[in-house]
């Protein structure tokens, strides 16, 4: 069964819930997600493509096919919805510009050095980081989130970042250091 | 223990996917090797997920646009634009990381040439669209790169072996950067294993139009 948006206040997020019935292949709870997901992924990707509609429609109708795919690989104790969903957008999106797929670490390779203690495997945890980083993120000095937007959204570096705003690049690369910082500090905090 | 990581500036700009290729692969390079930095980029994805909750919804027509999707879940993924890398499959192994390893093959099968009679060999990368160039640098133990500088800014990831530059010692997936007015030398550890470096350039055999994008980017860090 599909979870509405009104349960939000629920145990479980209505997005989370909607993901452990899409992994089962319910087709009603991932046309719930994309009722949810689609319209803002579409504003994202139109930022990143320059107001391209035909290739925004079709990376959101990718993205969201994968996400029907991979939704068992969905894992709430490591990232909230909209971060699982915002990289395989951004992936999905750089892999059509290179041609190619984008090369990634794989924690199955024998190369692959693990972090040395475990992160807690705690999904309510994890919900609570999403939180607080949203509302960190809520609170920043505007100049400072102008910074994150123009580099996840309108994909930009950091240097074509500074020559849009018109200040030296050590202001941007410091701005997005304070950013980094506040959030940094914002999930040390005991709750 | 990894003391040298990428700059911050660089995690970003690749959670943001905005480096060349080459620069990518070495930042995906590096974090396999680094758990700090997997973090970083960790807390980077989940600052974007949370600024897609705030982004603007756009409206479309998305009875049809579902209905369409719907009826296309049980299609394969489109692979019409998208292939596999070079090297998806070839076999684990311990010297090259999965990034790197499934673009440029096994290293078995890598073709070394001389670079330096008696100090190293090297194999020239051809990864990028955008020419940056990169290359795999084998330097043999006690030897040392002579003094140099670079036209451009260079990064270093240190895949094997060890070598010391100045105050640095920099070891198994460290990353080194050396800025355009940087002259400097490299002391590869005399500890009999040859020192195996991914070394990405932004100033080199590429033609000027691109070497100022590729500066551009480079000067990011």
């Amino acid at each position: 069964m599909p979870v509405r948006p009104e349960t939000e206040d629920a145990l479980l997020p209505a997005d989370v819930a909607n993901m452990a019935a899409v992994a089962l292949g319910d087709r009603a709870a991932f046309a719930a997600l994309y009722r949810d997901l689609a319209p803002r992924l579409r504003g994202f990707l139109l930022t990143r493509t320059r107001g391209d509609r035909t290739q925004t429609d079709e990376l959101v109708q990718e993205t969201m096919l994968i996400v029907w795919k991979r939704a068992s690989s969905y894992d709430p104790a490591k990232a909230s919805v909209n971060t699982w969903v915002f990289t395989i957008a951004r992936n999905r999106f750089i892999d059509r510009c290179r041609k190619a797929l984008r090369p990634a670490p794989d924690p199955d390779d024998p190369s692959f050095v693990p972090a040395p203690e475990t992160a807690p495997d705690d999904s309510l945890e994890q919900r609570r980081r999403a939180q607080k980083l949203h509302s960190a993120l809520a609170q920043l000095p505007p100049d400072q989130r102008a910074v994150l937007e123009e580099s996840y959204f309108q994909g930009k570096a950091q240097s074509a970042v500074a020559a849009d705003m018109g200040v030296p690049l050590g202001t941007v690369k410091s701005r997005a250091r304070l950013a980094m910082n506040r959030l940094r500090a914002t999930l040390a905090e005991e709750s | 223990m990894i003391d040298h990581h990428v700059p911050d500036s660089m995690l970003l700009d690749h959670v943001a996917g905005t480096l060349p290729m080459v620069a990518d692969v070495l930042v995906a390079t590096h974090l396999a090797l680094c758990p700090r930095c997997r973090g970083e980029v960790a807390m980077m994805e989940d600052a974007a997920g949370a600024m897609l909750a705030d982004v603007e919804p756009v409206a479309a027509d998305d009875d049809a646009l579902l209905a369409n999707l719907l009826g296309r879940l049980d299609d394969p993924l489109p692979q019409d634009t998208v292939g596999p890398a070079p090297f998806a499959t070839a076999p684990p192994e311990a010297l090259l990381p999965k990034p790197l390893r499934c673009v440029v093959g096994p290293s078995k099968d890598l073709v070394w040439s001389t670079s330096l009679p008696a100090v190293g060999k090297r194999v020239p990368l051809d990864l990028d669209l955008a020419g940056v160039p990169a290359t795999l640098e084998r330097v043999f133990p006690g030897r040392s790169v002579p003094s140099h500088g670079h036209e451009g800014v260079e990064l270093t990831l240190v895949l094997a072996g060890g070598y010391t530059d100045g105050p640095g010692h920099f070891v198994r997936g460290d990353v080194q950067v050396v800025g355009p007015e940087t002259v400097h030398s490299l002391n590869i550890d005399d500890d009999g294993e040859d020192c195996v470096l991914l070394s990405v350039r932004s100033a080199g055999r590429v033609p000027d139009g691109l070497k100022a994008r590729i500066a551009k980017w480079l000067g990011a860090i």
